[in-house]
């Protein structure tokens, strides 16, 4: 009689238990199927099977880096895409309502400003933020702060003496509107560059509106050639295409330091930017994100910019940039203010248009 | 209480026996049941497990398990030149990206280029015609213009992982014996390197180690200094359109601890690949 209640028993809890193997196996193949696709599940730190695309405006080589150094910690999968400054900003505004990347680290820091006011990038408080001088993290905590540019004046030394020898170099801005130099000039172009904003919008801080475009309008004379991005301009005087460029200090030392004849001189009033790392909205609650922000801003990614960049990274700790500053030795123009260029970018740039039409 | 523990002795024992057998009866019904359930997912699923299929020739099942798969990439770089790739992984990822583009959208504009330099390729098949591409404003597949907005990015990634295949030692090698005009230079001076010399540059550099390990790279960027030499290499010896100065395509910054950095001027940001090697047998043919 017990023999006979049990068999059914049994058969009925091996049955639940069978079902209970078959759920658990069909449930555990979805929930990793949804984590390669939905990041915020995961809260573990092995991130392997998930994806991170980053946008870059960084040098491709700095970009390439950061991701292969993420993939290799954390094992999940980093793809990235590198645009100037402001082509990243246009990718990043036509994708608002769909983004593909889950961050954008580079650029100048009008640039997030900006997509920060458009709600295109979102806070995140990373926890490794402390480890950063204040005045280089957004007080809404969009945006971080990775290294700091000035701005310079590059000659061509083996060109200058050639060509020029026995005249003094240029080191101000007025110097280089000198009608010996026109044509000889290169730097970046302001709509796609954050480097060429940077200099256009110091220029009208430095010199005041009114008389910054009379010089802009003077200087525009003198340019050879505008470069879709910062780098190539300090490159093309470095292989003496050009003779003069206007762009950031840290990406005339590349080529000084690879044994090319470029003289740098960080000229009275020149602008600066900072360059940070922030999310982008609808990733904010992703894991592999916030994970690569707190990554950006560690010792070891801030030293891998720095020894290829040769850029002055915003944590005292880092390495010293080869033929540059330390971020407390580094001597900036206080007077001149990113997050306002941020604020007048449209309208300046409308007006650089006009100009130069 | 002895007679009672004596009485109850039959019933354990019965107890333990029926356990047994319960246990027993378990590990029997669940590998039975386990194959029963397959069994009958199988018979449901709507698989054409149980369902009578011919096959028409022996031909004609090769041919078909033939048709449409990817054998080998060729890849065409106007500066680098052409690379072949036998990596499955890789073959078939291009070949998926290819086949999976959506037709041109009208008016579609994207924001910036895929690449700043044409980059073409086929795909070669075991058995069927190849596929001819080029990724460089679009992606153009067989002549058609291909992609939506998502296209672009999808193959600036392709590109991230066959450029992989490009720069290598070996294929830096080959443009030294390539083009005509390679040009050691040092400080103001500037030597154009003969025959012998390139052909021993050539040698050393297809020896060069490329470097990828992150600590590795740290160390040797950290202690470089600055460039000993740069060895240019001038894919175009005819100077600009409106007389600008020529300007080499590629150069190599040399480091004195062996690091060696590579740029290709027009189509990156920054560097393209990092060596480590020595090049004083070159040096020495110099002296």
């Amino acid at each position: 009689m017990v023999r006979n209640i049990k068999k059914p028993l049994i058969i009925v809890i091996v049955l639940v238990i069978v079902g209970g193997i078959i759920c658990f196996f069909w449930m555990r193949n979805n929930s990793s199927e949804n984590a390669l696709t939905d990041n915020t599940v995961n809260n573990h730190d092995d991130l392997s099977g998930m994806q991170l695309n980053i946008l870059g405006s960084y040098h491709e080589d700095m970009v390439k880096r950061l991701a292969q150094m993420f993939e290799d910690e954390t094992g999940c999968n980093v793809f990235y895409m590198r645009l100037p400054t402001g082509l990243g900003v246009a990718k990043l505004v036509t994708e608002k309502d769909n983004p593909t990347f889950n961050v954008y680290i580079g650029g100048t820091v009008d640039a997030h400003e900006s997509l920060k006011h458009q709600n295109i990038l979102v806070p995140y408080r990373s926890p490794v933020e402390k480890e950063i001088p204040k005045e280089y993290v957004d007080s809404d905590g969009v945006w971080k702060a990775q290294y700091i540019e000035t701005l310079s004046i590059g000659v061509n030394t083996e060109r200058w003496e050639k060509e020029f020898y026995g005249n003094e170099m240029p080191d101000t801005l007025e110097d280089l509107l000198d009608p010996k130099f026109k044509g000889e000039i290169v730097t970046p172009d302001p709509f796609t560059s954050g480097t060429g904003y940077t200099f256009l919008t110091s220029v009208l801080q430095l010199m005041g509106t009114e008389e910054g475009w009379k010089y802009m309008d003077k200087f525009n004379d003198q340019v050879g050639q505008y470069t879709a991005s910062g780098y190539p301009a300090s490159e093309k005087v470095g292989l003496g295409e050009y003779l003069i460029c206007v762009n950031f200090l840290s990406d005339q030392l590349i080529v000084s330091n690879s044994g090319y004849p470029l003289k740098s001189t960080v000229y009275e009033g020149a602008g600066w930017s900072m360059c940070p790392v922030s999310i982008v909205a609808g990733s904010e609650n992703n894991i592999v994100a916030q994970r690569f922000i707190d990554f950006c801003l560690s010792k070891k990614a801030l030293d891998a910019l720095v020894e290829l960049g040769n850029c002055v990274a915003v944590r005292d700790d880092c390495i010293i940039p080869q033929g540059n500053n330390k971020l407390s030795e580094l001597n900036i123009n206080r007077n001149y203010d990113p997050i306002k260029a941020a604020a007048d970018k449209e309208d300046i740039l409308k007006k650089f248009n006009d100009m130069i039409k | 209480m002895n007679r009672f523990t004596l009485e109850n002795k039959p019933d354990n024992e019965n107890q333990k026996t029926l356990g047994r057998s319960s246990i027993l009866q378990f590990i029997w019904l669940l590998p039975t049941l386990s194959v029963l359930i397959a069994f009958l997912m199988i018979l449901t699923s709507g698989l054409p497990f149980n369902k009578l299929h011919t096959i028409q020739d022996a031909f004609y099942v090769q041919q078909l398990s033939r048709q449409a798969v990817p054998e080998t990439l060729t890849l065409l770089d106007p500066v680098w030149g052409s690379v072949i790739i036998e990596q499955p992984e890789k073959v078939l990822a291009c070949y998926d990206f290819l086949t999976s583009l959506p037709f041109a959208e009208s008016g579609e504009k994207g924001i910036g280029r895929i690449r700043d330099r044409e980059l073409s390729g086929t795909i070669n098949f075991l058995d069927r015609a190849s596929i001819h591409f080029s990724i460089y404003d679009s992606v153009v597949v067989d002549g058609i213009a291909y992609g939506d907005a998502n296209t672009k990015l999808k193959a600036s990634f392709l590109i991230q992982d066959l450029y992989d295949t490009l720069y290598t030692p070996e294929n830096l090698s080959r443009l030294i014996d390539r083009y005509t005009r390679i040009v050691l230079r040092m400080d103001s001076e500037r030597i154009n390197l003969s025959t012998n010399v390139k052909k021993q540059l050539q040698e050393e550099i297809s020896s060069c180690e490329i470097i990828k390990d992150n600590d590795c790279l740290s160390e040797l960027l950290q202690g470089r200094g600055r460039a000993v030499c740069q060895i240019e290499i001038y894919t175009n010896d005819r100077p600009g359109e409106n007389g600008s100065r020529q300007s080499p395509q590629i150069y190599i910054a040399v480091y004195g601890n062996g690091l060696l950095i590579v740029y290709d001027v027009d189509i990156s940001v920054g560097s393209d690949m990092h060596l480590f090697g020595e090049l004083n047998s070159v040096f020495s043919m110099l002296e």
